[in-house]
């Protein structure tokens, strides 16, 4: 099957990663697990610590007023270009701590004993742990929504969940994008089933509150939080081209202003007044929930990722995203000894076009990676003879062992796709598997 | 350059003391949970002394290949000299003079369940 390859011009984006210039014969399938960095996100880090670095919101001085200035600026650039305000975006460390915020800042005061959290087999442990132990500490339970045997959710069985415990769910916890499977969860047809079914609250909303971990989707679609319509995003910076260290919630506003979400975290910044005893919360939204220093230099290189994937059109990189899927799919498919995950295990040289198709923005489909099983070599000897051709892959259980513990997999070999990798790339990581067997076998 | 020396794909391919025992002394078992290789250790003990050691295990290379050179040291041994041995004496049975990091809990999987008696 051939596959539009011209949509993004890979050479000239992988001449803007440095790291490229240093490994020339690198080939990275890590994406994943970590972005790698234009030069502009590093510059910027760098920019910022020998021309503007100051404490923000706290002087008066010509370089505190450059620092705010750049925080403010950038705090806007990454909202819009989520399609949030500026006040619905919440920075933290990393996804991983955006979902922690929410079961602190959330989950504690709204979560009571007989409630119920709806989650799926698929979620990796960020967004499956901390529901655990808010569960444990509320006396809450926690359920888990069936999939399919291609991996997707089951539909139905979400559905009869739904229906049938409203009363007690106060929360749905899902991925996005699966790390293992590669499998985009519709959350149009999510949101839409929650909403329909969810008991209204005096004020006419829902009250089933919907979190997304969009850890591995917004390198790949055009998210717009105004449109997915749910109550927390949570991303990493790291994973979207830019810095560690920095990733963020997207909250509605609604629920900031109402206080459902509230701090926290507490300390200096976040404070209007403060005296011996009592606390007055900022009532500046950008602010109440920014306790301490933030690191400035990392939300001005994720301003600066944001702007380089923009440049590339976020429609432009889902397209590559599902091309190089599709041809590692077709290719890994062709290998007696594969069997993908996510998959049925095809035994033809031709997967169905149907599966194969890419289908429109809410539909269910496959991107920006793929897991796979040999049948005869385990997942860590694969990955170490691919390391020495140069090849870098994951293998393990991708923080999901539940899945793999359903699948009965102990550990699998994951491939993830960025914008600087192309069909090449893939057909690498075949030789390297066919070197891998030549050795090993 | 080739990341497994033949002589560990040899140990892994056909390891010494594989299988079992009858009426073993003391059987531990060890599984590494981030990638599931596991280690069945059967020992037949006197006078504090290992005198029989048959083992099973599914893994990747390196834990089928450190856990079969282990095996062959430990016929023999005093349950003492057990304690003392490391990860580096495995490196060193194996030929290897390093490791990559993410593999040293499938080096010293053995190690560990033996570690136990």
């Amino acid at each position: 099957m051939r596959y539009n390859t011209s949509v993004l011009n890979v050479q000239q984006i992988k001449a803007d990663f440095p790291i490229f210039k240093n490994y020339p014969d690198l080939v990275y399938l890590d994406n994943a697990a970590t972005s790698q960095k234009p030069k502009i996100v590093i510059d910027a880090i760098s920019e910022y610590y020998q021309k503007y670095n100051a404490n923000v919101h706290r002087g008066v001085h010509f370089l505190s007023d450059q620092a705010t200035q750049i925080f403010t600026q950038s705090k806007l650039n990454i909202a819009h270009f989520f399609n949030a305000q500026s006040e619905e975006l919440i920075f933290t460390r990393n996804c991983t701590e955006a979902i922690n915020a929410v079961a602190y800042a959330w989950g504690e005061k709204n979560i009571q004993a007989g409630d119920i959290i709806l989650t799926s087999i698929m979620e990796h442990h960020s967004n499956l742990v901390p529901w655990q132990e808010l569960c444990r500490r509320k006396q809450a339970q926690l359920k888990f929504i069936k999939l399919n045997e291609d991996g997707n959710l089951n539909f139905n069985n979400f559905k009869f969940l739904i229906s049938n415990f409203k009363t007690k769910i106060k929360l749905v916890a899902l991925t996005h994008v699966s790390n293992v499977l590669g499998v985009v969860n519709n959350l149009q047809q999510i949101v839409s089933t929650i909403h329909h079914q969810s008991p209204a609250s005096p004020a006419g909303r829902s009250t089933i509150r919907i979190l997304v971990d969009g850890a591995q989707a917004v390198a790949h679609l055009p998210i717009d939080f105004q449109k997915l319509n749910v109550d927390f995003y949570a991303f990493s910076g790291h994973k979207m081209l830019g810095p560690m260290g920095i990733g963020g919630l997207l909250v509605k506003k609604s629920l900031l202003e109402s206080g459902e979400f509230s701090p926290w975290l507490f300390g200096g910044g976040m404070i209007d007044t403060v005296t011996t005893q009592n606390t007055k919360f900022n009532s500046d939204l950008n602010d109440r929930f920014v306790a301490g220093t933030p690191d400035v230099a990392s939300v001005y290189g994720l301003s600066k990722a944001c702007e380089y994937l923009q440049n590339l059109n976020l429609e432009n990189i889902k397209q590559h995203s599902q091309n190089l899927s599709n041809y590692a799919v077709e290719k890994l498919s062709k290998l007696k000894n594969i069997k993908i995950i996510g998959l049925p295990h095809l035994s033809g040289s031709q997967a169905s076009p149907d599966f194969l198709s890419t289908s429109g923005e809410d539909k269910s489909c496959r991107l920006a990676l793929v897991a796979f099983t040999h049948q005869k070599i385990h997942a860590h000897d694969l990955a170490q003879v691919l390391d020495s051709e140069n090849v870098a892959v994951r293998s393990g259980h991708h923080c999901c062992m539940p899945l793999h513990q359903k699948l009965k997999i102990p550990a699998s070999l994951r491939a993830s796709f960025s914008v600087y990798n192309d069909q090449t790339d893939i057909d690498k990581l075949i030789m390297a598997l066919g070197k891998a067997e030549k050795i090993l076998l | 350059m080739n990341p497994y020396p033949d002589l560990i794909i040899d140990e892994a391919k056909h390891p010494a003391n594989f299988g079992q025992l009858k009426n073993p002394d003391l059987k531990l078992v060890e599984y590494n949970a981030s990638c599931g290789d596991q280690v069945t250790i059967e020992l037949k003990i006197q006078n504090q002394k290992i005198i029989d050691l048959k083992w099973r295990g599914n893994g990747c290379i390196i834990s089928l290949a450190a856990a079969s050179v282990l095996s062959q040291k430990l016929i023999g041994m005093n349950l003492a000299q057990v304690k003392k041995i490391k990860a580096k004496d495995i490196l060193n049975l194996l030929g290897l003079k390093t490791i990559s990091p993410g593999r040293i809990k499938c080096l010293t999987l053995a190690l560990k369940a033996i570690s136990q008696a």
